[in-house]
């Protein structure tokens, strides 16, 4: 099952304050992310990951709601990075649900769901793609 | 051995030098809040322990930038960069020791293959990964193939040697 593509997509320009909070938060050290101690900022390059950042704000609304469900959890993520994210950049986030499917699990009926991010840069170029997976189910608590 | 900046020298078998350390519960605020990741399972931990959790969950993407970085500070030296990473988290991670390791699986035609991993404090497997390394000159030619398949895409191009 598929959902139809968002209308439109989720733009930031990327800070340098970003990047390097991200990168603290993530423990990196090398100054390719950091930013190291230079004032330069237009150096910094976003880590590998940073790309996750834009996950929950441009799946807003993509995954099909299941209100009998009170747990979801992230059970796996595939990027593929094709271009890196710089200071300055604006990045643009199209969200699509690529795939619904029901199961039961160890917790009961469990609902796998997966969208598919395309992240491009202000020139237009590929920057990013992330697939996102996640599973949600009922833990009983919601009848208590 | 593998020297610094030869991609080339890189060869099945490799083991990536292990990363150990402990993820706090200050961690997890600095991380939801780099993120933007503000989901309850990560913080409200009376609502994890009722749902039948020991403790909240550690963000996924938490746990995947420390395998990164497992990789990255071993390749970026010898003059590759990542070029792709494929996730699975297996198990819910609790706050405490985490440890990051992987192997070289595979080394041809200029990209190199890894299997990685990430183990809690018991010393089980929570989360599995493969990376996909490419040497750092090959980074531009891979945003000129990327940028010619998406102008095809959006021409709705399909054919062979269309530009």
């Amino acid at each position: 099952m598929t959902g139809p593509p968002r209308g439109e997509p989720l733009r930031r320009r990327i800070e340098a304050g970003a990047l390097r909070k991200f990168a603290r938060a993530t423990g990196q050290t090398d100054p390719l992310f950091t930013g190291g101690e230079a004032d330069d900022a237009e150096g910094i390059t976003a880590s590998p990951t940073y790309v996750g950042t834009f996950c929950n704000d441009a799946l807003v609304g993509v995954f099909l709601p299941r209100p009998e469900h009170d747990m979801i959890l992230h059970t796996a993520d595939e990027v593929d990075l094709f271009a890196p994210i710089r200071v300055g950049d604006t990045i643009a986030a199209v969200a699509e649900l690529e795939l619904v499917e029901e199961h039961v699990g160890r917790h009961g009926p469990t609902t796998v769901q997966r969208a598919r991010i395309t992240l491009t840069n202000q020139r237009g170029e590929p920057v990013a793609t992330i697939v996102v997976e996640m599973r949600s189910f009922s833990t009983g608590q919601a009848d208590d | 051995m593998t020297e610094a900046n030869d991609f080339a020298g890189i060869a099945p078998g490799a083991a990536l030098p292990e990363l150990a350390l402990a993820i706090t519960r200050a961690d997890l605020v600095r991380f939801a809040g780099a993120a933007d990741d503000y989901m309850p399972q990560h913080w409200d931990q009376p609502m994890m322990i009722a749902a039948g959790f020991a403790d909240v969950v550690v963000h996924g993407w938490l746990c995947c930038a420390h395998m990164c970085r497992c990789v990255t500070d071993w390749a970026t030296p010898r003059g590759a960069i990542l070029a792709a990473y494929h996730v699975t988290y297996r198990q819910p991670l609790y706050p405490g020791p985490l440890t990051c390791g992987g192997e070289v699986v595979a080394a041809e035609a200029g990209e190199v293959t890894l299997e990685l991993w990430a183990r809690d404090g018991s010393g089980q497997t929570v989360t599995r990964a493969t990376a996909r390394l490419r040497p750092a000159d090959a980074a531009a030619e891979l945003r000129g193939r990327a940028r010619r398949n998406k102008s095809r895409n959006d021409a709705g191009i399909t054919g062979s040697g269309a530009r």
